[in-house]
């Protein structure tokens, strides 16, 4: 790393206010800037598109590897059945369906994550 | 913070069980909190950082998503006005946040708007949705800020645990998917309704065509693109 520690530490500042003024920006403008009706209803969907955002291509992201690796529809589908990752998140989506609690659905998750992880060595 | 709310808190009973229910709403996203400030700890560590850059970085700066988006650019020998820009863009999501709470802080004074505001993140904001979606929530703030005191604990506490762990922990991608993973948790409760499906479908199909968009493009075109579906989806229909 070859900042300094002064420019380091303006850096830090930097991030800071950048964060401030982002998690800020519509709580300080006026209220007539504030959206409403349909939009306001709308952004309530904001969270979910974040989370799936950050998570799905990440859930997904060794598939293109293992169907080019994987000769073949049987051979296609065996891999993606048993992709770690994509069967972890199936496994959690699944539990958390029908127990409605996400902390069992990471639980499974997790279990057939590190266990597929496990068995392909 | 918290030290200083805490009697305030208790003189007004109604807002304290707020607070408490905050921070009980918010438990599912604790494990994700957990491990990636666990792995953002020792990547911090793992980059060079020293100690108290590092937890400056923790405590003053508190966002994964530019803690993240600039440890890589770091090692690059990037300038810091660049960094700051990366961070900037890959903060674009909370604006969507901050245009979606706007409405809820509109009447708190600025001071505790704007500490409200700073440490709102992905959590507490999911655990605020779907409470609202059960029926009205009184004392918003107090609900919001319990979620939120609980998250920055756990948040910190593991990015510091993992400051200290650096040495000999690895860096784990394993740890860091379950920390995906847990994160995936706290998003399927939140798939109900038409929007919300619309939202979904819109989202992913975004945030896959821009994965290796830079400094997290993708993510805020598929947030707009989620909120543009929903929008699409909910015409016609009145508030609910």
């Amino acid at each position: 790393m070859s900042l300094s520690a002064a420019a380091l530490w303006v850096l830090i500042g930097l991030l800071a206010a950048v964060t401030l003024v982002a998690r800020n920006l519509f709580l300080v403008l006026p209220p007539r800037w504030q959206p409403r009706g349909a939009v306001e209803q709308a952004l309530r969907v904001a969270p979910l598109a974040a989370l799936l955002a950050i998570t799905v291509p990440e859930i997904v992201r060794d598939l293109p590897l293992r169907l080019a690796a994987a000769p073949g529809w049987g051979a296609g589908a065996l891999a993606v059945a048993t992709d770690p990752r994509l069967a972890g998140a199936l496994a959690l989506l699944l539990v958390v369906r029908l127990t409605r609690k996400s902390l069992w659905g990471l639980v499974a998750g997790a279990s057939v994550y590190l266990g597929l992880l496990a068995l392909a060595g | 913070m918290l030290r200083t709310m805490q009697p305030a808190l208790r003189r007004h009973p109604v807002r304290w069980r707020a607070f408490r229910l905050g921070a009980r709403c918010v438990v599912p996203s604790l494990p994700a909190m957990a491990a990636w400030g666990l792995v953002t700890g020792v990547a911090m560590v793992k980059v060079g950082l020293e100690l108290l850059p590092a937890l400056g970085m923790t405590f003053i700066v508190y966002s994964g998503t530019s803690q993240l988006t600039v440890l890589p650019l770091l090692a690059t020998g990037t300038g810091v006005l660049a960094m700051a820009a990366a961070a900037a863009v890959a903060n674009l999501r909370f604006v969507v946040y901050s245009a979606l709470l706007s409405r809820h802080l509109r009447r708190v004074p600025l001071a505790l708007r704007l500490g409200t505001g700073f440490w709102t993140i992905d959590g507490p904001v999911a655990a605020f949705m779907q409470q609202q979606r059960r029926g009205p929530l009184v004392q918003r703030v107090a609900f919001l800020n319990g979620a939120n005191a609980l998250t920055a604990a756990v948040w910190c506490g593991s990015s510091v645990a993992g400051i200290a762990l650096a040495a000999v922990l690895p860096l784990g991608a394993e740890l860091a998917y379950i920390g995906l993973l847990a994160l995936f948790g706290i998003t399927v409760p939140l798939l109900a309704g038409r929007p919300a499906w619309a939202a979904a479908a819109a989202s992913v199909a975004v945030a896959l065509a821009g994965a290796d968009w830079p400094h997290r493009l993708g993510t805020f075109a598929a947030v707009l693109a989620g909120v543009a579906a929903a929008l699409w989806a909910g015409r016609g229909r009145g508030p609910r």
